[in-house]
This record gives C-alpha cells, structure tokens and sequence, in this order.
C-alpha cells in the first residue's frame, strides 16, 4: 500500500516543433508535465488554438443533423485542416438555411395560437368579420375589458356605442362595440380609460370566427406538417455524411489537445525542452517510445526526485494499493490526496471504514444481497467505484451478522448452529436490556483505539517527513498521544479495570501534567528547536494556549463520544427489524411474508445508506483530522481525453 | 358581530394571512426592479397577492389598475375573513363604511375642483356591488346636491347635509372631509365601546385613535408649512377630529395655535408627539409623515402579535395591509422615476 515512485524526466528535441513528441507522450499517458513551462508561456501569450472552434462548430454541426455529438476514438486517420473546414462551414450554412425557415414556420405558428385563442371567445358572433369590418360608417373595435371596468360600463348608457360580449373568462369580458366614425375618438378614449385591450384581427381571418377558425387550423396542420418534413435532416446529411463528420471531429480532438499540450513545451532557438514526471515503472517504456521519434532525448534527474523540493515542484501522487483496498482510493480522493512520500491512508481507511460499516450493518442475510446487488449492479452494470467499495463492506457485515445472530432480522434463526457449535447461545443478542451499555462501551473502546492509531500514523508519517519537533510537542504527536491514553486510562476503574500506577501523583505529573505543558508550549518550543525566537510576548503565548488547549481537551471528547453513534447503529438497525416484524405478526399469511420482505428492502436501503454517511463522517472528521495533510498533487498525464471539458472542470 | 364561536376562527386566519406579507428582502427585491412591469409579475407570483392580481395584463398596464387591484386585494382579505362572521354590521362593517366614506370624499374632491365627470375613472369595480349607496350614480351626479340624492337613506345624507354650501357658493372640502372622519372615528370608536370591553377595546381604539391623530398632525403640518397666513389656528381646530390618542386636546390645540412652522416643529419635536411618533423637519425631501405612519405600523403589528380578540385582530390585520398597499404603490412610483432603493426606501412605512 502506498503510492507509485515517480521519476523526473527531462526530454529534448532537436528543432521547435515538438508535435511528435507529444503524440507519443498523449499516447503512452504515463507523463506528469511540469506546470513551470504553462507559467513562463501564459506570460508570453499562447498561440491560437485554431482546432478549438472547428471542432465545437462540428459537434454542433453533428449535433443538428440529428449525429450522436460524442467523441470517438481516434484512429490515426489525418485530414486537411482547411478542406474540413470548408466541408463543415458548407453544411453549416445549409442547416442555417433550414433552420430560419423553421423559425419562419414557429412564430408562424405561434400567431395562429395566438389568433385562436382570441377567437375562442368570439366563437358567440355569427357573423361574417368581413362584412363586419366592411362597414362603411360604423368603426368596431374587437377586445377585452377587465370585469371591474364592465360593471361601469352603464355610465356610458347615453353614449353612442353597442358593447356585446361574447364571452367571460373569469377575469375579463371579451367582446366588440361599434362605434359610428365620427364619435370613434371619443369612445376609444372611453374604453381606454376602463383599460379596454384591442385585439387586432389579423389579415389572414376571414368569415366567422368558426370558419376562421377552421382556417388557421387547415393552416396550421399544414405547417406542422412542413416542420415535421424540415426537422428530417438526411437530406443535407446522409448517414455516410454523419459518419465522415464524426471522423472529423474525433481529428479535431486529437489535433486540438495536442495543440494544447505546447503549453507544457519550453522552446529555445533549435531545441524544445518539456519536463516532468513519470512512474518509475514506465520510465523504460517512455524511453523506448521516444525512440520513434528523431534527435529526442529523454534522461532523468535524480535533483527532482527530491521530496523536500520547492512545495509547487511536488512530484504528483498516483495512489498503489491492494485489491481490497484500491476502491477505498475514491474516498482519499474526495478528501484530498496525500503528499508525495507522505503515508497513504488508503489501506487504514479500507480496514476502518469496512470494519466499522460492518459493525452498524450486522445481518447475515441483509449483508449478502446488499454485496450481491452492489457486485453485480452497482458495479458490474452501472460501473460506480462504490459498488466495489459496498461489496468490501457487505462481507464484514455478514461476519459481523454471524455475531448477533441475526438473518434478515430473524434474530433465532441461527440458534442451532450455534449450539451445534457447542455455544449456549449466539455470541451477542444485541437488543438485550443487559448487553446494551456493552454495546455502547464496545462503540468507545473501538473508536479509543481508532483514534489512538490515528494518531500513531500521524507520528510515523512526520518522523518520516522528519518533523521532529512536530512529532514531539503537538495535539497529534506524542505529548498528545501520552496525554489522551493517560486521560482514558483514569476511567478505566469505571469498567472494573484497577492499575497500580494510574491515578498515583507521579502519573499525573509525567503522563497528564507533562504531556499538557509540552502542548499547551507547542509553538515556542518548536521555534526554539529550530533555532528561532518565538513569535509574540508571554501575554499572548499563554493566551493562544489556553484557548489552544480547551479546544484540544473539548475535541478529544467529542471525537470519542462521536463513536457512540456505532454502537448507535447497532441497536438501531436491530430496532427496526423489530417494529418490520411486529408490524409483520399483526397480519398473517402472504401479508406477513410481504411486510417482512418490504420491510427488509427498506430498511437495508436506509440503513445502507446511513451507515455509509456515518462511516465516512467519522473517517474524515475524527481521523483524518488526526494525521492526514491533503496537500498532494494529482498524476494527471497527458493523454487524449474523448471528454475534454469535464476533465478541465475536475 | 363577532360574539359567535366561529367569529374566534377570524384570529388564526388573520394571523396567517399576515404571515404572508411581503419581508424587507421582499421589499428590496421589488425596489431593484428595473420597471412597474417587473414589479407587478414578481407581486403576482407572490403568494400574498396571487389571487387578486392574476387578472393584470402583463403588457398592458396602468398604474391605476395596479393601484386599483391593490385596494381590491385589501378587500379580498377583509371579505375572506368576514365569511367567519354570521352577523353583517357592527364592528366589521367600519371597513365598508371608510371604504364608502372614501369614495364619497374623493367625488367631493373632484367637485369642489370642478371635474363634473372624472370620477368614474376612479370608481373601484370591485366595490360597486358591495357598496349601501349606487357608485354609478354617485359618478353622475354633478353637484354636491345630486350627492345627497345618491346617499339619500344612509347615514351619510345627515352628514353631507350639515356641510352643503348654500345656493351659488362653492363647495368647502375641508369641512367635508372633516365631518366625514370625524363621523367615522366618532362611530366607530362608540361601536368598539359596544362590541368590547377593558383591554381588548383600549388596544382596539388605541388604532382607532392614532390613526385619527396622525390625520390631525398631518393637517396641522401642512397647513403651517403652506397655508401659514390662510388658514388661522381657530380655523384649523374647525378642522381638526375630535379623536385623541397620545396627545390630549390640550395639546393637540396647543400645536394648532402656534404661528408658522418653526414655532409648530418646535413644540411638536420638543413635546410628546416627537417621542411617539419621531421628530419632522421642514425639510421638503424629509417624508416626515412616514415616520407616524411606522409608529402606526407598529402598534398594529403588536397588536396583530399578541391580540386573541377578534375585533382587534382585525383591524391591526386591515391596518397593515392598507400601510402594505401605500408602500407598494410608493414602490411602483419610485421604479417609475428610477430612484434609488436607498430613496424608495425612505417613504416605506415598515
């Protein structure tokens, strides 16, 4: 367990175009680059990456003939740059075209719903709207009135207009009023002032309403019909022609991040220099590789390799572990990944995170189906990491399931195999009045001594980094290791446990009075060991201390009493297969059998998901906390990715 | 009115329909939008408004209308929680009669201006049916004679006839409006002393009152700072309501005696109504008015809070939403001429 050795590898190539260079760097994708060369070229202005627009323009092109716009492979086929060009802007402009027509078509459409809906409410006028409008002496105006402004329209009685409506929608009349020509001004200001909207008819309307409308659907049947034709695009792209597009943009790709990758390239009057790191492993394969190409030299630098190096010339970390923990890496990802040459702590996690899931999610039967549907499901069929990581877990809560005694909540089930095994009884009845405070004393003890090995890494991981003084005087060191196992030893009396030594004054003084000191002057001393003056006077040394040393004794204590929640779990999880099977005794028959096999999905389902979230909770915030800096760099070499933008966001 | 059990169902009605007026963040949102337009679809999706605004055109809109569907929202309200009450009348029927007093005051207004036929612009739809006199008449009618025809069998023909002018003189509007809000406060306070007793009518009538005095110092105020020689301090208690709150007669009288402004801000700041209702300024940018209207705010939404007695709860309810409606169309106004937030704010009364 740990993470791969990384070597520092310097290439030179002979001329200034180092495009072959990166296609085989882009192909092997074992190479870190060094971020120095992006700095000093971003100062310097980066050429236009011409491929960058061509290619989203054909995405969007293939995207429009109806073309699936992911990335393929690419299969080494080269094109011309300015025929791919011409070809893409050609059919561009042909779905141009045939999307403004579309459009035409859309608002087309959109006037005709609108002109619809307007003569719904007209639908109450038998008359034709042409002989309407074709009145010589008479102005009518077609709209809607709000209904608190109709109720004033008796006011007007011995004005000269007719109001008729034909139809009310809840909150406006909808209808028309003739109005003789020469009193058309007056009245129009009447029915603006009672916040009359005019509907303007359109040209195309014509007969009655009914017939109008009759019209425009014929009319608008008609257009669909064109919209559904113009949305068929195989006639400006054949399949053949998507196919070719799809090369193009798989080119284009290819062209593009290789393009991309000049910003790593230091390029001199004759030579090209691009520097970084490469697993130890695949130094050979690198160098074999660069054979390909003409006058490039590839050597490494011992320098480099150094992990006491400037902070940004970390090496990247590229975690290697086992079997059963490599799928506990997405968690050390998520935090942060360690330091080049720091402790992985993948393998505790993996231990820790499965032993614990194991202990809240005990059940025999639950346990196998919950790893059955992460193995096979999750994983082999969705092709999520967790599933790996579930079905690790699913086997230590079927161990732990063997402990209680418990199948599918059915708690007695596996009594005679325990006493053909010679066994009174199963090893721990988890809901027993009597075994409950065990249960929650167990929680402690186990995350006392998580919390313990927490810490040890943390001493182990400095003393290897060389901290000395940090090894010796902080919370996380071993003034902080002897003070928390000193404190937690004086409650040991309280579990019947009596050591001579604990509790007598010299135990005080050097184990609990010592330790504190050593802490509570973590800083000072540490600055003196390194030969330097402490920072601050006394005042605000003590000060900083005490508030130093509450919050350390306040977080001990929360992050031991913080494991009580496993033990928590426990009798949770066998809590509520107790109320799933009283429930299930109230019925009887095939409802039995239905809430017991419902009930089980769902609590399997809550309970998967709680204890997943719980574990991880104490794994980040009650451990990591004790040992892990996530100040590592991710290996991240170049290659070609068929997923450009979301490798940029990660 | 209200000594029916289902009248108690008034109080957590109320209480939750004041739980959905707009919050300061609300307020601010509305006084960053950027036109009357925007300011009237973010009150519609507003759950406190939806119902009696949905009928606003989007892209036909007047500032009438919106000013219109916000009095009818306040109505909507009033009317949604007198379905609790079987007994019409008494109490609850004082927001009908300012509501009616207020449109016989406005077509009044406009008479004594001599606009014979504007008033039908104004006339709230909404109200028409609901009203003891006919609006539609009362917008006919050209005099203040054909007035009285209109109210003719309400209570209002006795008061409109204590203030016609006599034949071939001009209509007094002063006078009118002070002996339709002294009419209102007069009966109303008396139907609070009807309905109620001890703390639950004092806290009632503490509004009641209020109100009336924020009225008389407005009046005081304006008529010292711009009709200073015209009108007298004795014509000025002529126009005063006979309704005290913080203030007594004394001192109401006081503040009408003095002699011009300065003399006036002097001895409102230094006296009792600057410490209940803040200090005025002769500023003309200096709302002044706002800061009564905020103590009155205040006082309903304590009312509103701790008050269990229907009556009370009721009007602290219709008391805020009428301040509600006036911040609106404060808001409305400034989104119109482009002020600032910081500017609109100063004439919200919250």
């Amino acid at each position: 367990m740990g993470m791969v050795k990384m070597k520092h590898i310097n290439i030179y190539g002979p001329e200034q175009d180092p495009q072959q260079t990166l296609e085989v760097l882009a192909k092997l994708a074992c190479f870190h680059p060094d971020k120095d060369a992006e700095r000093i070229n971003a100062a310097a202005g980066a050429a236009e990456n011409l491929y960058a627009p061509l290619l989203a323009s054909t995405l969007g092109l293939i995207k429009d003939v109806g073309g699936d716009p992911a990335l393929q492979e690419y299969r080494g086929r080269f094109f011309e740059y300015g025929a791919v060009k011409d070809e893409v802007e050609a059919l561009s402009a042909q779905v141009a075209e045939r999307g403004k027509r579309q459009a035409e078509i859309s608002a087309k459409l959109a006037t005709y719903a609108q002109t619809k809906t307007q003569l719904y409410h007209l639908t109450g006028l038998h008359t034709s709207v042409d002989e309407i409008f074709a009145c010589k002496y008479l102005k009518v105006r077609f709209g809607r009135i709000p209904k608190d402004s109709y109720l004033k329209l008796p006011y007007y009685d011995d004005h000269s207009f007719t109001f008729s409506e034909y139809d009310f929608d809840g909150e406006y009349y909808w209808g028309m009023y003739f109005v003789p020509e020469s009193h058309a001004k007056e009245v129009d200001d009447i029915f603006a002032s009672l916040y009359f909207e005019r509907m303007w008819v359109p040209d195309f309307v014509h007969g009655t309403p009914q017939d109008a409308l009759a019209q425009i659907m014929t009319q608008e049947s008609e257009l669909q019909a064109e919209q559904k034709e113009l949305d068929n695009m195989s006639d400006i792209a054949a399949p053949a022609d998507i196919e070719r597009l799809r090369e193009y943009a798989s080119w284009l790709n290819y062209e593009m991040q290789i393009f991309d990758m000049r910003k790593y390239v230091i390029t001199l009057e004759h030579t090209y220099y691009i520097s970084g790191y490469v697993p130890e492993s695949d130094v050979e394969r690198l160098k074999q590789g660069l054979l390909m190409v003409h006058g490039v030299k590839a050597c490494e630098d011992d320098e480099a390799d150094a992990v006491d190096g400037a902070p940004d010339r970390q090496p990247p970390v590229k975690l290697k572990n086992n079997w059963f923990a490599r799928p506990f890496e997405m968690f050390i990802t998520m935090y942060g990944l360690p330091g080049y040459g720091d402790l992985d702590p993948t393998g505790f996690v993996a231990v820790t995170y499965a032993l614990l899931f194991g202990i809240m999610f005990g059940d025999v039967g639950q346990g196998v189906l919950l790893g059955l549907i992460a193995y096979f499901v999750m994983w082999k069929k969705m092709h999520m990491e967790l599933g790996r990581v579930v079905a690790r877990c699913s086997v230590f809560s079927v161990i732990f399931g063997f402990l209680y005694g418990s199948v599918f909540g059915y708690e007695h089930v596996l009594d005679p195999m325990f006493h053909a095994l010679g066994f009174a009884e199963k090893p721990l009845e988890v809901l027993a009045p009597e075994g409950i405070n065990n249960i929650l004393i167990a929680s402690v003890v186990a995350g006392v001594l998580i919390i313990v090995s927490a810490i040890v890494t943390g001493i182990i991981s400095n003393l290897r980094k060389h901290i000395i003084a940090k090894t010796i005087f902080s919370v996380n060191g071993v003034s902080g290791l002897v003070f928390y196992v000193s404190l937690i030893a004086l409650l040991l009396p309280m579990l019947g446990m009596e050591l001579p030594f604990v509790g007598s004054v010299p135990y005080l003084i050097l184990c609990i009075a010592v330790p504190f000191f050593l802490m509570y002057f973590a800083e000072p001393l540490s600055a003196l060991c390194a030969g330097e003056k402490p920072e601050g006077s006394v005042g605000d040394i003590l000060l900083n201390g005490f508030f130093e040393m509450f919050d350390t004794v306040l977080s001990f204590a929360s992050n031991t009493m913080s494991f009580l929640r496993v033990g928590g779990f426990v009798l949770v999880h066998a809590g509520m297969m107790t109320v799933v099977f009283t429930l299930a005794n109230m019925t009887g028959g095939v409802f039995y059998v239905l809430i017991v096999a419902v009930g089980n999905v769902f609590v399997m389902a809550l309970e998967a998901l709680f204890v997943g979230i719980q574990v991880l909770r104490l794994e980040f915030y009650e451990i990591f906390s004790r040992f892990f800096d996530a100040n590592g760099v991710p290996f991240a070499p170049l290659r070609i990715s068929l997923d450009p933008a979301a490798d940029k966001a990660e | 009115m209200l000594e029916n059990l289902s009248a108690l169902a008034i109080v957590p009605k109320a209480k939750a329909i004041a739980a959905r007026r707009l919050s300061h963040g609300d307020y601010l949102e509305l006084m960053r939008k950027r036109s009357v337009i925007e300011v009237t679809a973010a009150l519609q999706s507003h759950p406190y408004f939806k119902d009696s605004l949905k009928g606003l055109s989007q892209t036909n809109l007047h500032r009438a209308q919106i000013e219109e569907a916000l009095s009818k929202d306040v109505y909507y309200k009033y009317e949604s929680l007198m379905r609790y009450s079987f007994r019409k009348g008494k109490f609850g029927a004082y927001f009908l009669m300012r509501s009616e007093i207020n449109e016989l005051l406005a077509k009044l207004r406009l008479l004594s201006m001599g606009f014979r036929h504007h008033y039908i612009i104004q006339v709230p739809g909404f109200l028409m049916p609901k009203t003891s006199f006919s609006l539609l008449r009362l917008a006919k009618a050209e005099s203040a004679q054909d007035c009285l025809a209109v109210v003719a069998g309400t209570p209002y023909a006795k008061v409109l006839a204590g203030v016609l002018p006599a034949a071939g003189q001009k209509l007094d509007y002063l006078k009118c409006e002070h002996a339709f809000q002294s009419y209102f406060y007069t009966t109303v306070l008396a139907q609070i002393d009807r309905d109620l007793s001890g703390r639950s009518a004092a806290d009632t009538k503490r509004l009641f009152r209020m109100e009336a005095e924020i009225y008389n110092l407005d009046l005081l105020f304006r008529a010292k700072a711009f009709f200073s020689p015209q009108l007298t301090p004795e014509d000025l208690k002529k126009l005063l309501i006979p309704v005290y709150g913080v203030l007594s007669a004394k001192n109401m009288n006081a503040l009408a005696d003095t002699r011009g402004l300065d003399e006036f801000l002097k001895l409102y700041n230094a006296g009792r109504a600057g410490q209940v209702y803040g200090a005025r300024s002769a500023d003309p940018a200096d709302a002044s008015e706002v800061s009564e209207t905020r103590a009155l705010y205040r006082a309903a939404q304590k009312l509103l809070h701790f008050s269990s007695t229907p009556q009370t709860v009721l009007a602290a309810l219709l008391c805020l939403a009428n301040l509600e409606r006036s911040n609106i169309i404060n808001v409305i106004e400034g989104v119109r001429y482009g002020l600032s937030p910081e500017q609109i704010s100063a004439f919200l009364k919250y």
